[in-house]
């Protein structure tokens, strides 16, 4: 295993699996080359790594969204939408060529997930519904989470702006109104609590009792509290409760309504609602949880981490409220170009237009092809005729990634992953690096020869006569 | 078989949507650039594939004959005589269907250049009965991989795996060991081993004196050695439904690997001098109870019987199911048969004789018949061969369940053996009779 462990898990001869190493390696190389060659014509050599590791990740979460383990899941989750949508602002903010340098991640994505063995139609369909799923998890979390800040924070406004006698009433409604809460918290956090069936058997029956019972108790509690609110306020409302400003009542009020008493009623209450949460989560995921679910919990935690993610960014810039806010749309919108991206990937898999196994190849040669297109409007910092050769290197590399690629995958097809076909594989690379090479020397020379009489080819007619030709050759050739 | 493969489906479209791009951009280089799928297509057009005369397979198996279970070693050895280099060559070997490549792989994909030789290892498990491979698929293909040549081309050597439940078993000699028996008794008697002194008497043969005793003491003194002493030994072979699972695909059934570890006691026992009774337990037979049933006795006819009525009985249902199955639909009537067939061989089982069970103990029968045999006066083994695949999570459980069926056979008095897969057999055998043979020495006749 030359290249580190393998992120797929081939498991038989037919049509599963990804193409073998050695093909691949021969891939890896032709894309790298071309990338470093647009490097070098756009003067920037390795502007390609700014994206490669994003790419990487991007891929990572993908083949990691077909695992069954939730952790392994929630990971891929956590890589591959934040991944993609990074790309795109990283490819969108590169200042290079656009063509040229989203044809080289594509070309990089492409034979990454070659090495990955990820998309395929399946994988594809996996990554688009999970990515949905998640980023619907995204939205519901961010919800809830502003909803609880929001109550959180008014919650604590009421219990800490409870003091001071000069409307003692509403003080008191207040207070009240508080404990009753607590008290539904608590009762919350009892019954969502196993205590009776973590008790030693012997003492079970005793335990539940005491459950309960006290849950009753608190029920109660409530319920007094829940009058108790309603007298105050209504006292409040007509008037007739007013305070003395001395006295016992005074007392009592000032201390019913004091921060030392009220603060640890709210925090008491908090801790018993996320002790029920936690209570309610263990029992379900312990007694409902199956196979079946685990896509949809490795979503709804994925979810939470972009959150949590998003939120980072955007405290990270809260000195600037006018990017967390862009950060935040950003990281809501982003999502939706990348979905759309995929359905139109799964759309042409479906139809036929992308061969299934070989997709990520098919990505690859056609990133690089994207390159070609967009290294023929490159100018030549130097003057000597490379974008010319960038062309020409790049069509030529997309065939070899095709070429090299497609072989690779009929040997895994045929023979699996046990059998040793380096010396096979790496006669069939170098034979096609040597066809591309014979190919772009011709074409270069020919390039060399045509350019001084450019403007007479480059008439509509010749033009068309040409890749008419071109076209009836290939055909023929291809039958 | 000739063809070609259409491989450049994705070099017309890059050509077209250069040409395409070319006369948007009016750029003479794109245009010029479309032609260079021109030279991957021609490069893929102009070769030619076909499967050289010279081309020579040869396979070999070891060991051959196998007993079931037993790993086989195949090699398929690919030497290129025809004098042109094959840039690419594929072949796959024709695996018999009814047997699972444990390791390696019988494909090989390679560039062999003229005289040179590639060879494939792999490794089957052997399942009883001759298993013949079909000849190897060999698959060449021209340099740029367009044209494509199959064949099936016959490899010399070994063409088949055979496997038989007595293939490693020691030849038998027409009077067993020529002695006696292999278990020792507690009285003295003529064996090599050292037993006690006594006095001399004018009948004992001069070889016995012991000399060192005389020099010191000036009294002559007989050695005694330990007495062999033989015994008699019931083979049960559990063949019920149950035991017709096996591992996994391609894998010996628990019956067959039963049947061969009791030819291989049966084997040992009768070398040793004992006399061997067999019992079949699970397929009708004209005997007892249903039972095929082979009173104890010695010799190569014995063993022959013996040997064939287990060759007989390992035969393979019509399906063999995989051990972590689910069958709980159990037969009641065919359990209290067989139950009734268990105590049937102990009651046949002379006595002072030995009760030797072979099963895998895949369900509660097994501890049924040890529960059944603990009312007779009889010492008894279990030899249970393993066949409860350990990667999966219902095969862990089976296994959980069959060693407490093991310790609850234990319980009942007798001895257990866990012939784990991966021990030789021999290993497994030498421990259940060698402590068992101290334990019964005195019962010898």
């Amino acid at each position: 295993m030359p290249f580190g462990p393998r992120l797929d898990r081939p498991s038989a001869v037919g049509d599963e699996g990804r193409p073998r190493e050695t093909s691949l390696a021969v891939a890896t190389a032709v894309v790298l080359a071309v990338a470093l060659g647009v490097g070098v014509a756009i003067g920037d050599p390795v502007f390609f790594t700014g994206f490669a590791l994003v790419v990487g990740l991007t891929v990572a979460g993908m083949a990691l969204l077909e695992r069954d383990r939730i952790r392994e899941t929630v990971v891929g989750h956590l890589l591959f939408l934040p991944g993609t949508s990074t790309l795109l602002v990283v490819v969108g903010l590169s200042g290079g060529p656009a063509l040229v340098v989203a044809g080289t991640a594509a070309a990089l994505a492409g034979v990454g997930g070659a090495w990955a063995d990820v998309g395929d139609g399946p994988s594809v369909k996996r990554a688009l519904k999970g990515g949905i799923v998640s980023y619907l998890f995204g939205l519901v979390w961010l919800v809830i989470a502003g909803l609880a800040v929001g109550l959180g924070l008014g919650f604590w406004n009421v219990a800490t702006g409870l003091a001071g006698g000069a409307r003692p009433a509403w003080a008191l409604a207040g207070f009240w109104f508080v404990l009753g809460t607590v008290c539904l918290c608590v009762r919350l956090a009892v019954w969502a609590i196993p205590a009776a069936e973590l008790a030693p058997r012997d003492r079970k029956r005793r335990v539940e009792r005491r459950v309960e019972r006290l849950g009753r108790r608190l029920v109660f509690v409530w319920l007094g509290t829940f009058v108790l609110t309603w007298v105050f306020a209504l006292l409040g409302f007509s008037g007739n409760f007013r305070s003395a400003g001395v006295g016992p009542g005074a007392v009592l009020v000032e201390a019913l309504t004091a921060r030392i008493l009220i603060v640890p009623l709210v925090v008491t209450g908090g801790v018993s609602l996320g002790i029920a949460l936690l209570g309610t989560l263990a029992r379900k995921t312990t007694t409902e949880y199956d196979a079946s679910t685990s896509g949809t919990v490795a979503a709804a935690l994925a979810g939470a981490g972009y959150v949590g993610v998003v939120t980072i960014l955007a405290l990270s810039a809260g000195l600037l409220p006018v990017v967390a806010v862009v950060i935040v749309l950003i990281s809501v919108v982003l999502p939706l170009v990348v979905f759309v991206a995929l359905v139109f990937a799964v759309v042409a898999i479906e139809l036929g237009f992308v061969p299934d196994g070989a997709t990520p190849l098919a990505l690859a040669a056609a990133g690089l092809v994207a390159v070609a297109v967009g290294a023929a409007g490159l100018g030549t910092p130097t003057g000597t005729g490379a974008s010319g050769l960038l062309v020409f290197g790049a069509t030529a590399g997309a065939l070899v990634v095709w070429d090299v690629g497609t072989f690779g995958l009929g040997v895994t097809a045929e023979l699996g992953h046990l059998p040793d076909t380096r010396r096979l594989e790496l006669y069939h690379g170098v034979f096609a690096v040597g066809v591309g090479v014979v190919a772009v020397a011709v074409a270069t020379a020919a390039d060399a020869v045509v350019r001084p009489v450019g403007a007479s080819v480059g008439t509509h007619a010749a033009m068309a006569v040409a890749a008419v030709g071109v076209l009836l050759v290939l055909v023929t050739l291809r039958s | 078989m000739t063809g070609r493969r259409q491989r450049w489906s994705g070099g017309v479209a890059v050509a077209v949507v250069l040409v395409t791009a070319g006369i948007w951009n009016r750029s003479t280089t794109l245009l010029l650039a479309a032609a260079v799928p021109l030279a991957y297509l021609a490069y893929g057009a102009v070769s030619t594939a076909r499967v050289p005369e010279g081309l020579e397979l040869a396979r070999t198996v070891e060991p051959s004959p196998a007993p079931p279970g037993r790993p086989v070693e195949v090699t398929l050895t690919v030497t290129n005589d025809s004098g042109r280099t094959l840039s690419d060559l594929r072949v796959v070997d024709g695996v018999p269907a009814n047997l699972a490549v444990l390791s390696g792989s019988p494909r090989l994909g390679t560039t062999l250049g003229p005289g040179e030789t590639v060879e494939t290892e792999y490794t089957l498990v052997a399942r009883r009965g001759d298993h013949e491979f079909d000849p190897p698929t060999v698959r060449v293909r021209g340099t740029g991989g367009g044209a494509v040549a199959t064949m099936e081309r016959p490899a010399t050597g070994a063409d088949s795996v055979v496997c038989r439940l007595d293939a490693d078993a020691p030849p038998l000699d027409d009077r067993g060991a020529r002695r006696v028996g292999q278990l020792a008794s507690d009285d003295p008697g003529d064996g090599v081993t050292f037993h006690s002194t006594r006095d001399y008497e004018s009948t004992d043969p001069a070889a016995r004196i012991d000399w060192r005793h005389y020099a010191k003491r000036g009294e002559l003194a007989t050695v005694n050695y330990d007495r062999p002493v033989s015994t008699t030994v019931v083979l049960v072979l559990d063949a019920r439904p149950p035991c017709h699972v096996a591992a996994g695909p391609g894998r010996p059934t628990a019956a067959e690997l039963g049947a061969y570890a009791a030819t291989r006691a049966l084997t040992a026992l009768l070398r040793g001098g004992h006399d061997v009774g067999v019992a079949v337990v699970g397929r009708e037979g004209d005997g007892p109870a249903g039972l095929h049933w082979l009173p104890p006795g010695g010799g190569r006819e014995q063993r022959a019987r013996a040997t064939d009525l287990f060759r007989a009985t390992s035969v393979d249902r019509d399906r063999a199911a995989s051990v972590d199955r689910d069958e709980s639909g159990a037969n009641d009537a065919a359990n209290g048969a067989y139950d009734f067939q268990f105590r049937k061989a102990a009651e046949l089982a002379p006595a002072r004789s030995q009760l030797v069970l072979v099963s895998p103990a895949l369900d509660d029968g097994t501890v049924s018949a040890a529960e059944t045999w603990a009312a007779f006066d009889h010492p008894r083994t279990l030899l249970s061969p393993d066949v409860v695949p350990s990667n999966t999570v219902s095969g862990r459980l089976e296994s959980v369940q069959r060693r407490a069926r093991l310790a609850r056979c234990q319980a009942t008095g007798a001895r257990t053996i866990d012939w784990r897969r991966g021990t030789p057999l021999p290993v497994a055998l030498e421990e259940a009779f060698a402590v068992e043979a101290r334990a019964t020495a005195g019962g010898g006749r």
